[in-house]
Formats: C-alpha cells, sequence, structure tokens
C-alpha cells in the first residue's frame, strides 16, 4: 500500500527508526553480559548473594569476569535505554524545532536528574 | 534471606511471566513476586525488586519493536512520563516505609482486582475497543492538544489510522497512580494507564498498548534504580530471571496468535486468587 507521508510524519518515522535500533543494540549487549553473568555464576555452583558491583570499580571486576559485575553492567545498560530514547529525542525535536515536544523532553530530563539525585541522598 | 536459591526456579518462574506476559498482554510481576515470596521465601522488597528489573528488559524489548511500527505516540508517551516518573519515585519510596505484611496485603489486594478484570465474562461489554471507544478521525480538526495527535498503519485493516488525543490532563495525573502502583508493588502499572489511554483519552487500542510499554520502560527504571540502590537487588537472582523472561517473552509474542487465550487467562485467573488469597493470610499470620 502506497501511503504518502508529508515531512514532518517522516522525520518522527525516521526518529522511530533510530529509537528501535539504539533499543535493540542496547538489549543484544546487556543480555550478552547478563549471560555471561549467568554462565559464571552456574560454573562457581553455590549461592551467590554479593550485592550490585559498584560503578567505581565496574570495569576492572568486568574486566576479571566477576560474575556480580558482568550482571551489573548489563542491568546498567538496559536501565540507560530509557535515558537514551529521551535524549535522541530531544535532540531530533530541537533540530525539527517542535517547541512542546522539546519543553517536555527537557522536563522529564529535569525530572530524571532530580529522581536520581533525590536516591543517591 | 534464604542461604540456598535455586537458579532452576528462578529460570522457571521467569520463563512463565515473559511467555504469559507477551501471551495476554500483562506485566510479569504478578507471577514473579508472589512466586519468589511464597515458593523461594524471599522478602517481599527482594521479589518487587527483582520483577521491577525483569519488567525493564521486558519493555525495552516490546518498545523496541513497536516503535518501528509507528504505533508508539512517542510525544504522548514522553509527556505522560512526566508525571510517571516521579509517582515512580514516590511508589519505591513509599514501599520502603511500609512493613513486608502490609505490602504484602496491598499486593494481594492488587492480584485480587486484576483477577477481577481478566475474568472471563459471557456479557460483558469488551473493555477496550477499537473502532468505539476510540473515535478514529480521517479528517483532523484543529485542537489545542494536537501535537499529540498521532497515526500509524494497522496492517489487520490495511488502513492508515489517525488518532486525536483527549483529555491529556486526566492521563498525566493517573499516569502518576500508575507510576504508584508500579513502584509499590512491582508491577507494570499497564492496569491503570492502558484504560485511561484507551477510553478517556481515546487512544487506539494498539497505539495504547506500544505507548504503555514506552512508559513502563521510564517507570520501570526509576523503580528499578531506587530499589537497587536500597540493596533489594542481587546480581544472583535477576539474572535467570532477566534471561528467562526475555526468551518466555520472545516465545510468548510467537504464540500468542496460535493459543487459546480463554483457556490461559482462566489459568491466570485461578492463578491469581490462590496466590492472592495464600499471601494475604500469611501476612496476617493465619498460618502461625
Amino acid at each position: 500500500m502506497e501511503r504518502q507521508l508529508d515531512s514532518q510524519q517522516e522525520k518522527l518515522h525516521g526518529l522511530n527508526r533510530r529509537t528501535g535500533l539504539i533499543l535493540r543494540i542496547g538489549i543484544v549487549l546487556s543480555i550478552a553480559l547478563i549471560s555471561a553473568g549467568l554462565i559464571m555464576f552456574a560454573v562457581a555452583g553455590a549461592t551467590n548473594l554479593t550485592p550490585l558491583t559498584p560503578l567505581a570499580s565496574l570495569p576492572t571486576e568486568v574486566a576479571r569476569l566477576n560474575p556480580a559485575a558482568l550482571v551489573t553492567a548489563g542491568l546498567g545498560i538496559i536501565l540507560l535505554m530509557p535515558v537514551a530514547i529521551l535524549l535522541l529525542s530531544l535532540a531530533h525535536f530541537l533540530t525539527i524545532r517542535e517547541k512542546l515536544p522539546v519543553i517536555t523532553c527537557i522536563v522529564l530530563l529535569i525530572l530524571l536528574a532530580a529522581s536520581f539525585i533525590l536516591i543517591l541522598k | 534471606m534464604p542461604a540456598d536459591i535455586n537458579i532452576l526456579i528462578l529460570a522457571g518462574t521467569g520463563f512463565a511471566a515473559g511467555l504469559v506476559g507477551a501471551m495476554l498482554g500483562v506485566g510479569g510481576g504478578l507471577i514473579i513476586v508472589p512466586i519468589l515470596t511464597l515458593v523461594m521465601g524471599l522478602p517481599i522488597q527482594f521479589a518487587i525488586g527483582s520483577s521491577l528489573v525483569s519488567i525493564v528488559i521486558n519493555a525495552c524489548t516490546a518498545t523496541s519493536v513497536y516503535i518501528r511500527t509507528h504505533m508508539t505516540n512517542l510525544k504522548l508517551g514522553l509527556l505522560l512520563s512526566c508525571t510517571l516518573v516521579p509517582g515512580a519515585v514516590a511508589g519505591a519510596f513509599l514501599a520502603a516505609g511500609l512493613s513486608s505484611p502490609a505490602l504484602t496485603i496491598i499486593f494481594g489486594l492488587l492480584m485480587l482486582y486484576v483477577a477481577y478484570v481478566m475474568m472471563p465474562k459471557q456479557q460483558r461489554r469488551p473493555v477496550f475497543e477499537q473502532t468505539e471507544a476510540a473515535k478514529i478521525v480521517h479528517e483532523k480538526e484543529h485542537t489545542p492538544h494536537a501535537w499529540l495527535d498521532g497515526c500509524y498503519y494497522d496492517p489487520a485493516i490495511n488502513e492508515e489510522i489517525v488518532y486525536q488525543v483527549h483529555r491529556p490532563v486526566i492521563g498525566m495525573v493517573t499516569g502518576f497512580l500508575g507510576g504508584v502502583v508500579s513502584s509499590l508493588l512491582g508491577v507494570g502499572g499497564g492496569i491503570i494507564n492502558v484504560p485511561v489511554m484507551n477510553q478517556v483519552m481515546k487512544v487506539p487500542l494498539k497505539a495504547t498498548i506500544a505507548t504503555s510499554s514506552l512508559l513502563l520502560c521510564f517507570t520501570t527504571m526509576t523503580g528499578s534504580l531506587i530499589y537497587a540502590y536500597n540493596g533489594y537487588v542481587i546480581p544472583y537472582i535477576i539474572a535467570p530471571l532477566i534471561i528467562s523472561v526475555y526468551i518466555g517473552a520472545r516465545l510468548g509474542a510467537t504464540l500468542a496468535h496460535r493459543a487459546r487465550s480463554t483457556v490461559l487467562i482462566t489459568i491466570y485467573t485461578v492463578f491469581l486468587v490462590l496466590t492472592s488469597i495464600i499471601m494475604i493470610l500469611k501476612a496476617l499470620n493465619v498460618f502461625g
């Protein structure tokens, strides 16, 4: 079926495709890291109730193939995906100068930042 | 916290949650939380934290599929997330302040409500409708919130669906409530957002479900971060859950068209009623 899309719709569809691609890449990376962590846990055999790895030591622990660190890294990637959607949308709406979506994105970004600050307190 | 946790039970729970969730369009939280608490003996806060992180990956996977078909209304999703995110923060802090029995009773009551809503009824008018409730417009009128209007191609009817979004303020207010419920109980929050978007905001059902997945990404991410920061997310528990939820959801999406949904809904409803009663009785210390 031939559909005639105006240029604004075409641009929005472009944003949808880019968002879908970013999400797929993030999911694949995240699943790969968590699977690696799960395999390492299974190899070790015993129940391991260590908490999530702190951000500061995450790169070194991932390099050491620490299972908890691998799972933490995978979880971190998936938790960053909504932020990636938001930043991608903000950049898109800024480019096409759509005022209301830009304001919405900025408000949501501020709310997310405020939530993170509140969590850390 | 139990000293020994069986990865296979976790994997089975996640698989069932992903499969049923994808086939019935419900969040897997209502399966994960009761099994982790009743069968595995985990404290409910750990069960909710684990459930939320499993739903994040499920929601992101669903969004990645829906957004490519242009069914997701990105602008509406971002607008509603502006109240959902504070709601999710409020819900997570509320959960931290509640005792485990109180939280368990609230969760049990929510399960009973969902069971009632999902119960197959012979004469009942469908809860969500595509054409009547969501008045699809072909000639767009100018409204104050025209920037939220959407369109997508529906291959089932071979037609371009153009729709207007009504009452966004009501959607934002109830969105806050959806965020609270999601983080408080470790469920998606779609039980609130989907009916409001479809019935009140007049968004067509397919666009509603797709946009609801996007909303879930934001709410469950916020809730997950709070539970993770408070130490309620354990890598050993979430790894098998996330992987199996992902596999179950992908299989469920494939089987969704072939399965007899009434049988599945009946089994799911019975499961919800029985587990909710056990959870409430256990929280009230009836078993001693």
